[in-house]
């Protein structure tokens, strides 16, 4: 019975446009579109000041970040050299001509 | 005067042809921008851009297709454009443009749309069957929307598709499909 109920208003549903009318498109539509093909233009998207802000802020960011990452980056490779040069003096291995001696 | 004289009437320039092929031609691609994009404004914008364009492209018509086949194809690629559009829009969650800027109000919303053509008591069930027609994907909207809203036949939705007229009876047939599913599910939401 429920299965019934459910297909018969599934069937009402998808034939519910079967008697549908043509909507009309308002009466100064053409003249809007005559307007237009007078002007010659066909219609120029304009960018909404807010998405050009957006993108201008996110490029910033996104040179900001790489710009720290590497600076980070660079700090980082001297600070490990340091670190390195240090153990050499310490062991005495910065002379390389002791090996062959 | 005949259609393609009359798009040829229109590259020359004279626009009483081109105000008679709106004439001929509005209630087609006014309904299917309808269908399509469901919400009045947008259909009313569409409608504009498909007129625009077919008096941009009249000069390069060519008679290989029947002028009919031509404007759907246009007004079809329109709607896919404009809802392709709004999907982008949506999915960069720019929220305040799929708003009306002067109403404030809801350009696109399926639950909710109204079709103007639809008899008063179907009105409640054919709101149901837009917002699942809304989910459907590009292609199997239009087979459907051209064969069961427009009524053209399956012929003239394949040469407008640019499709064998065995691969629109398997997407209409699919589209049907997945309109009963979706269907489905809402009738066990309301029960529930």
């Amino acid at each position: 019975m429920a299965k019934k109920d459910k297909d018969q208003w599934i069937n009402e549903v998808m034939q519910s446009t079967d008697k549908m009318q043509r909507a009309m498109p308002p009466d100064e539509l053409f003249q809007r579109i005559e307007r237009r093909v007078r002007l010659g233009v066909n219609k120029v998207k304009k960018v909404p000041l807010r998405t050009v802000m957006a993108t201008a802020a996110s490029i910033a960011l996104l040179i900001l970040a790489n710009i720290y990452v590497l600076g980070s980056g660079a700090a980082q490779t001297k600070e490990n050299k340091d670190g390195l040069d240090a153990v050499i003096e310490y062991y005495g291995l910065n002379n390389n001509e002791t090996l062959y001696r | 005067m005949q259609d393609e004289q009359l798009i040829r009437a229109v590259a020359a320039g004279d626009m009483q042809a081109f105000k008679q092929l709106y004439e001929l031609f509005k209630d087609r691609v006014y309904n299917t921008c309808l269908s399509h994009l469901q919400s009045i404004p947008e259909a009313e914008e569409a409608t504009q851009d498909v007129f625009l364009e077919i008096h941009k492209a009249s000069s390069g018509f060519k008679a290989t297709a029947k002028v009919s086949t031509w404007i759907y194809r246009i007004t079809v690629n329109k709607c896919i454009d404009r809802i392709r559009y709004r999907s982008r829009q949506k999915r960069f969650a720019f929220v305040s443009s799929i708003f009306n800027k002067d109403t404030g109000e809801l350009v696109h919303d399926p639950a909710e749309f109204n079709h103007p053509g639809i008899v008063y008591e179907q009105k409640e069930n054919a709101k149901k069957l837009f917002a699942a027609i809304d989910q459907l994907v590009d292609n199997q909207k239009t087979a459907f929307i051209l064969k069961q809203v427009e009524g053209l036949p399956q012929k003239d939705i394949a040469d407008i598709m640019n499709m064998t007229e065995k691969a629109v009876e398997s997407l209409i047939q699919r589209a049907k499909a997945n309109l009963r599913k979706m269907l489905e599910e809402m009738y066990l939401d309301t029960k529930d």
